[in-house]
């Protein structure tokens, strides 16, 4: 048999990994301007809690993007939703989230978050459905139907619960900061970081080690031969919509705790951010 | 012998453009049959049809009894088709194994059939963990060929495989896909390549403008000098 083997090695891929190192970049620069350690400290980390917010409601943003080339304007109606369905648990549950225990506040937050990705996936199959489909591969078309989404679904919101401004407390245990020396770390921003980093080692753990990841990162290249190797890219495609949906619902309820409060036109408000962070 | 895929009078249009106009053959189980003719004439198009990446705006093709015209692209693809694009469609992201991986969508990959694959194609194994757009053409090739069989199918359709391909890759190529056609497999191959061609096919297909202009046994065709000619506007001969 003919041996085909090339004679030389293949050049190594380069790992891109600046990206990664960006932010630690960046912190560190600020050290010499800022001056105070502690301060530093305090910042770099309230900073990081803030971009993992904002992480995980653009992660659903570039997944979507990445392997539907689905320009989604109205991604920002899901964390609205997401943050409005969450205080229809927060909000009759109180005495719980008041309550100073962290295992009362824990029992409902989850619950409610759960809820809100439920409800916001939800949203995102009929969205794909009724507004993304028709315009699939038309950039401008989905700029025009998803902005329209948006602007839909806020007045909805409106209409539902009311023009007014809708306070969110934070549970009591994730009130305060954790004191080191100097340095004050608030609770729920350590919280939002946790959990932005949960969410990106699911995702790359996703993406990595597992064939739904591997069908996904495939698609994205040549869904053409996704589908001639028999999957049915259609339904990945539509379960990765309803991942991004609910990716944003739970970030948009991070968002409204940490702001203490929800308002319709927070989606709208966080669009511009989340498509940067893209 | 039974034809495993028939196609009848099938039209294809691209756009507004009629690419297909009427075409009529049938695939036997076990042979390879080749499908000839100039660029453009319709040969890529005739494949995707068949897949359903291009749909038939009339005429039937039937896969083992079953009509599959109207079907979609993985529905034909789980009938048991395995498909080798002309561009080769590796996926450049994944590693080699992780193409191959994708490929083996009945169960994990069937280390008795890999190492069958590997001993036509040694570089696989040798950059099993590599991505796949390190590869080179000839690698990349291989790699798509194996993807089509490194689970048993039914039907093996192969575009232009030793397109672009340097000469002592086309040898191997031509000895693998001779090896995977002595195993019994059924193969509708396009080729521009008379050499392969002759060597490969049992039966010939020759389109032009969209229409099957001859059909007939391959070994006939590398015979007459005239015939080639005329249909392919050159000779086997030529080709030597």
């Amino acid at each position: 048999m003919t041996d085909l083997a090339a004679s030389g090695a293949l050049p190594k891929p380069k790992r891109d990994i600046l990206p990664a190192l960006l932010p630690v970049i960046v912190s560190l620069a600020m050290l010499p301007l800022i001056g105070s350690l502690s301060s530093w400290m305090t910042l770099t980390v309230a900073s990081f809690a803030m971009g993992m917010m904002i992480f995980i409601m653009a992660s659903g943003l570039t997944l979507v993007f990445g392997l539907m080339d689905v320009l989604n304007f109205g991604h920002g109606a899901f964390i609205s939703v997401g943050a409005y369905v969450a205080t229809l648990v927060l909000l009759p549950l109180a005495t719980w989230v008041q309550a100073d225990s962290l295992w009362l506040n824990l029992a409902v937050l989850a619950p409610a978050a759960l809820l809100s990705m439920a409800v916001s996936g939800a949203l995102g199959l009929v969205l794909e459905r009724v507004l993304i489909l028709p315009v699939y591969g038309q950039h401008l078309k989905q700029i025009l139907m998803t902005t329209g989404g948006l602007i839909i679904a806020e007045q909805a919101l409106y209409a539902l619960w009311g023009p007014q401004i809708i306070p969110l407390p934070l549970p009591t245990s994730l009130r305060g900061s954790f004191i080191f020396g100097d340095v004050a770390i608030a609770k729920y921003r350590l919280l939002a970081m946790l959990v932005g980093l949960i969410v990106f080692a699911g995702i790359q753990l996703v993406l990595n080690r597992t064939k739904i990841g591997l069908l996904i990162r495939a698609g994205v290249e040549n869904r053409e031969m996704v589908e001639a190797l028999g999957y049915r890219i259609r339904r990945l495609f539509l379960g990765v919509f309803m991942t991004g949906s609910g990716l944003a619902g739970l970030g948009g309820v991070m968002w409204a705790l940490y702001r203490e409060q929800v308002h319709a036109s927070m989606g709208s408000d966080l669009t511009v951010l989340i498509f940067h962070r893209r | 012998m039974t034809d495993l895929l028939t196609l009848a009078g099938v039209h294809t249009y691209v756009g507004r453009y009629h690419i297909l106009q009427g075409i009529d053959f049938g695939v036997a189980e076990g042979q390879t049959t080749m499908l000839l003719g100039r660029n453009g004439a319709g040969k890529t198009s005739t494949l995707r049809t068949i897949m359903g990446l291009w749909q038939a705006s009339a005429g039937q093709i039937t896969l083992d009894g079953q009509r599959i015209e109207k079907r979609a692209t993985p529905e034909i693809a789980r009938l048991g088709v395995g498909y080798v694009p002309e561009s080769m469609a590796v996926f450049s992201d994944l590693s080699v194994k992780e193409n191959l991986i994708l490929a083996a969508r009945d169960g994990p990959l069937d280390d008795r059939r890999l190492d069958w694959i590997f001993g036509f194609f040694p570089a696989l194994r040798r950059f099993w963990l590599a991505r796949a757009g390190a590869l080179s053409g000839g690698q990349k090739q291989m790699l798509s060929i194996a993807r089509a069989i490194v689970e048993p199918r039914k039907l093996l359709l192969i575009d232009e495989p030793t397109k672009g391909l340097a000469p002592a890759i086309v040898v191997a190529l031509i000895e693998c896909l001779g090896e995977i056609k002595r195993r019994g497999a059924t193969i509708l191959l396009v080729e521009q390549n008379f050499h392969a061609a002759r060597e490969l096919g049992d039966k010939v297909l020759v389109m032009d403008n969209g229409k099957i202009v001859h059909r007939g046994e391959m070994a006939a065709l590398a015979k007459d000098v005239a015939l080639q000619e005329h249909l392919l506007g050159l000779s086997l001969e030529a080709h030597q």
